[in-house]
């Protein structure tokens, strides 16, 4: 229990409003589960930020192992050591020519010849000089470099220069304060975001965290919504326009919670914007583990905010991987969602809110689900499947579903953008992406499978389904359809799927268990054909430019 | 903060450490451990010191001096 405290205390210092660069110097080291390997070019000294990257990401358990190129104007290095992440880090200010179109032109370049070194995310730092060019600057930037695939680029704000002795004296272009804000903006914001490890839900207590006053006892015309609460419920609200989803897990009776919603007191926050409200007298960790089962999410996708230390502790005792955070008071609750390594995103999409309509209507399918038979609920739902061969506009959402779908995940590819981009553009490979659509909600894509030909063999490399996607008897539909069509596209008999044993992947693993052994193969189980009863009752469209002489060559096929 | 906690922290070495800690010759006080002085110093007393008297910060006592004279 004290390590949980004393975890509690750490995050109060690293997500502060006004965080304190001693405070944060001082903290001692954690273990953490996870290495990133990240590489950064630049022609400044970089290392003044990355050294206060590490403690701000053992909040979501990562330790940075940063690396760096020479001092180098050109981005002429040469290939950089293998990494999950590369950071492309300049002071614009050494470009004489940075507006013109000719810079905009060899940036491009000089990063596409980066990207044809890895495949790794790639994250440019923009112009943080003079806040007129600095806008135009940073927007250019993203037009020229979006189309190379899994490249972001970022707009870090405005660096005010220290004077110029210290800058020749030092080669730090910043102040402190300046230097630990991007330290923070760097590890809650934009590595998180580049590596696609989002908070995807925030389980929200009530009771003097979202307002002053005990819903219970002070009754709704008791509860006090300060200045600073409102300033809270309008970023929840905005971060619910960005695809966060919300729940609710509160120490009161149901239906005075639901009382509270429909009152318009808590207003931007409202019922809808809620995948759940769990109220009632049970433990919160029971409460929080429901909501995890509900959404199928995993734990270290969802941060659990309370006033309660000891429902916080309880929380993560029962629940290992569940992040929290500490709601002290409404200014710190702000900070927390403002910072909290992973809530922030570069841009949301309509895939985004589609997710989150989605989840909720998993509710309601689960009522059909309870009354009819598996056909008629099938029938019933107008389930439609869309499958696309060349899913060139869904690259930042495959790469996402490949690297965050840990149950049925059949080889844990994790593809970076730049990789999906290779798969669906070489010769003798495939990748297919499953879009499901009913009658309650649009799904968007939920599956990724891929694989290429060897000889007569279709080796199978991918196939990941997303979580919200399993329970409708599905995945047998989408996995044939695609592999079926693979191998003929690509003129293969046999078809032999790459499995690793992972501790979360058990329902891939069962299903392989079910569809395929060396008595009776896969490619047996697709001879046979989707079951007649499931093929009637689902619609199944494939689309995408697909042949066996499709893609191009290259040397990485 | 003290001056002793405060070159403690900058280095990334114990106060006892700190005590007897003299720039260029114990190898944590390099240059970019300096820069980290500077900003724990901008961070205690509101600015940042010029490059005049980071250059006479060599020791605990000439920080202990700067940080008294500010």
């Amino acid at each position: 229990m004290s390590s949980r405290i004393e975890s509690l205390r750490r995050q109060e210092i690293l997500l502060s409003p006004q965080p304190s660069r001693a405070a944060i110097r001082n903290l001692a080291p954690v273990e953490v589960m996870e290495t990133i390997r990240i590489f950064v070019y630049r022609n400044t000294p970089a290392e003044y930020v990355t050294a206060l990257v590490d403690p701000f990401l053992s909040l979501i358990d990562i330790r940075p192992q940063f690396s760096f190129s020479d001092y180098d104007d050109s981005l002429s290095s040469s290939t950089p050591p293998p990494a999950d992440l590369v950071i492309i880090w300049l002071d614009f200010t050494r470009y004489s020519s940075r507006n013109s179109d000719d810079f905009g032109r060899w940036m491009a370049n000089r990063v596409a010849a980066i990207r044809s070194t890895t495949t790794a995310p790639i994250l440019v730092i923009g112009s943080d000089v003079d806040e007129l060019e600095r806008e135009d600057f940073n927007q250019t930037l993203m037009d020229d470099l979006h189309p190379l695939g899994g490249v972001k680029v970022v707009d870090p704000g405005v660096t005010r220069q220290i004077s110029d002795d210290l800058v020749a004296t030092t080669q730090a272009r910043w102040t402190g304060a300046r230097s630990l804000e991007l330290s923070r903006l760097l590890a809650c914001r934009w590595i998180p975001d580049a590596l696609h490890r989002h908070v995807r839900m925030i389980v929200l207590d009530l009771d003097n965290t979202l307002y002053q006053g005990v819903l219970g006892e002070d009754g709704l015309d008791g509860l006090v919504i300060t200045d600073e609460h409102q300033k809270l419920l309008i970023e929840l609200r905005r971060l619910a326009s960005q695809g966060v989803l919300f729940a609710i897990a509160s120490k009161n009776d149901q239906s005075d919670v639901e009382v509270l919603l429909d009152s318009g007191v808590l207003e931007p926050l409202t019922r809808s914007m809620l995948l759940a409200i769990k109220a009632g007298w049970n433990e919160k960790a029971e409460s929080i583990a429901e909501l995890l089962e509900l959404s199928r999410l995993g734990a270290s996708t969802v941060l659990f905010m309370d006033d309660n230390p000891g429902e916080l502790a309880s929380a993560l005792m029962r629940i290992p991987g569940l992040r929290v955070a500490h709601a002290t008071d409404p200014v710190s609750s702000c900070s927390v969602v403002d910072w909290f390594p992973g809530v922030w995103r570069s841009g949301s999409t309509a895939e985004d809110e589609g997710r989150t309509r989605d989840l909720k209507a998993n509710i309601q399918r689960a009522e059909l689900a309870a009354s009819l038979d598996p056909y008629a609920y099938l029938r019933d739902l107008a389930v439609e499947v869309n499958i696309d061969f060349s899913p060139h506009g869904s690259v930042a959402r495959i790469a996402e579903l490949s690297n965050k779908t840990n149950q049925f995940n059949l080889a844990f590819g994790r593809f970076s953008e730049a990789a999906v981009l290779q798969r669906i553009d070489t010769r003798g490979h495939f990748l297919a992406a499953a879009s499901l659509r009913d009658r309650f909600a649009d799904g968007g894509l939920i599956a990724v499978l891929s694989g290429y030909a060897e000889e007569e063999k279709l080796i199978v490399d991918e196939i990941s389904i997303s979580c919200r996607a399993l329970g409708r008897g599905l995945e047998n539909l989408i996995i044939a359809s695609v592999l079926s069509t693979a191998r003929a596209k690509l003129g293969t008999t046999e078809v032999l799927l790459c499995f690793v044993p992972g501790p979360r992947n058990e329902p891939a693993r069962m299903w392989l268990e079910n569809n395929a052994s060396e008595e009776d193969p896969l490619w047996r189980w697709l001879d046979r054909g989707i079951d007649p009863a499931v093929a009637s009752s689902v619609k199944v469209e494939i689309v995408g430019l697909f042949s066996a002489t499709h893609g191009a060559d290259s040397d990485r096929a | 903060m003290n001056a002793r906690a405060m070159l403690a922290i900058a280095l990334g070495i114990s106060e006892e450490e700190a005590e007897s800690a003299v720039r260029g010759v114990t190898k944590e006080w390099d240059s970019l451990h300096h820069v980290e002085l500077m900003f724990l110093l901008e961070e205690a007393t509101g600015r940042l010191p010029d490059s005049d008297e980071l250059a006479q910060i060599t020791d605990l006592a000439s920080l202990s001096n700067f940080i008294q004279r500010i």
